[in-house]
């Protein structure tokens, strides 16, 4: 019962993300066919009880520049659970047909749903480089517990040890 | 500004305490004291590193402990990560990192490494006492410290200050009435000189794990009991929660399991570095990252 629970709760959160997908692809074809600026597309939203509704609308939220147009699209869904209804709401910036950044914005009230949507959400990876700190404003800087005097000591001795 | 700062070594690591609420000397210099009573009271609990604590008379002889007041939060939470984690988060995994050569005297010299018993077989414990089957040396290392930073926060607290920060080695604790939220930089393993991203932390606490700073001979701070050896698919983990001990011990737990599987029984945000420098993050960690360009 909660194992089929959580499929169909998973299965949910990934329909409705194809759906924004699709539906930001039509808008960026929309888009490139008027070759405008910035397009809308209302879709039809069919409102079931226990299905997902479809986005209502894929909001574009930016434009830049002609020679590679990164367009944001923002649209949010509700979905009906046991305890009530919940929503999520999906962030996509689409430049040259690719989405380049997803982001979820979830609004789950039960702690169950939160705990589903923030798992999909964690689909997402990114490869991350790094940046001198000197060049930053930070207040402090977390990783690896700093040590203490002594244990470095220690290792040194180890080091010196290792190589004579 | 700071208006006063506290900076010390303890329990292994470099404290840096700082208030941004006003305080007569008189109590900032009482409080100092009672800070570091508490600190040395904790370490005389739960270190493994020296003679004279509970933890080493346990590792000598089985029979039943009490337990000081703060003892039951920090071994129920370490239960609840056991049973999470599938035992691979356990206090038990202590006579292995002394094997593996993270010793009292810092040896660093690895030999065999022992199985690592199971909980079950081996604690029992109440809200005032802990009966162990058989001698064990008891390890805190995921979620101590994580736990005293709660307990020294709670003392900054009762003493009606409410805008601090303690930073332990990097674990944080930060407390903020006027909504200032603390920058903080997410350290590259790989190069300490570097960040990967910034994490805005505001009224929560805010944990790293990594095993760039503790490393010798192939191993790091955490051990795999069943592998013995260190997990080396993720590198580095950073937690927010409510509590510091929360967010210690998990950033230990996801060196080893899925956040799935924490945050059924746990409210966090986190993000997991793995060796290949890939970042997964939950969305609700508000970290701002670098991008090539």
């Amino acid at each position: 019962m909660q194992t089929s629970y959580q499929t169909q709760a998973k299965k949910r959160l990934l329909t409705i993300f194809v759906s924004i997908v699709i539906i930001a692809g039509v808008v960026l074809y929309a888009d490139h066919l008027k070759s405008s600026g910035v397009a809308s597309v209302s879709t039809s939203a069919a409102l079931a009880p226990t299905t997902p509704a479809l986005p209502a609308a894929a909001t574009p939220a930016t434009t830049s520049t002609a020679s590679s147009p990164a367009v944001s699209y923002t649209a949010s869904s509700s979905y009906y659970v046991p305890r009530g209804n919940e929503s999520i709401q999906v962030m996509l910036t689409i430049s040259a047909g690719t989405v380049i950044n997803a982001s979820i914005q979830n609004s789950a009230s039960d702690r169950t749903s939160a705990s589903y949507q923030q798992d999909f959400a964690t689909i997402y990876k990114n490869f991350v480089i790094g940046k001198k700190i000197n060049d930053l404003q930070l207040d402090v800087v977390a990783g690896a517990s700093d040590t203490t005097q002594g244990f470095n000591d220690a290792l040194k001795q180890i080091a010196n040890k290792v190589q004579a | 500004m700071a208006i006063h700062s506290l900076l010390f070594e303890a329990i292994g690591t470099t404290w840096d305490i700082q208030l941004f609420d006003t305080i007569t000397d008189h109590d900032w210099s009482q409080l100092t004291v009672a800070i570091q009573k508490r600190i040395e009271k904790f370490d005389q609990t739960y270190s493994r590193f020296r003679a004279d604590s509970l933890v080493t008379r346990m590792s000598q002889q089985s029979g039943r402990y009490s337990l000081p007041a703060d003892g039951y939060e920090l071994l129920d939470f370490y239960d609840q990560l056991f049973r999470l984690t599938g035992g691979q988060v356990t206090p038990l995994i202590g006579q292995a990192l002394v094997q593996a050569g993270y010793d009292a005297s810092y040896l660093f010299e690895p030999g065999p490494i022992s199985q690592t018993p199971d909980w079950d077989d081996v604690i029992s414990f109440s809200p005032t006492r802990l009966t162990l089957q058989q001698p064990a040396l008891l390890d805190f290392g995921a979620a101590g410290k994580g736990h005293l930073i709660d307990i020294v926060g709670d003392l900054i607290s009762q003493a009606g200050l409410k805008s601090f920060l303690i930073n332990a080695g990097g674990d944080l604790l930060q407390r903020s009435i006027d909504i200032k939220p603390l920058t903080v930089g997410m350290e590259n393993p790989k190069d300490t000189s570097e960040v990967l991203g910034t994490v805005r932390l505001m009224n929560k606490s805010l944990c790293a794990s990594a095993g760039s700073k503790r490393q010798w001979a192939g191993y790091h701070h955490i051990l795999d009991p069943e592998l013995k050896r260190s997990p080396s698919d993720v590198i580095a983990t950073w937690v927010i929660a409510d509590t510091t001990m929360i967010a210690d011990g998990l950033a230990t737990a996801l060196f080893f399991t899925d956040a799935s599987s924490l945050l059924k029984q746990f409210v966090f945000s986190y993000a997991v570095l793995t060796s290949n420098m890939s970042l997964q993050f939950s969305n609700d960690f508000p970290v701002t990252l670098f991008k090539d360009s």
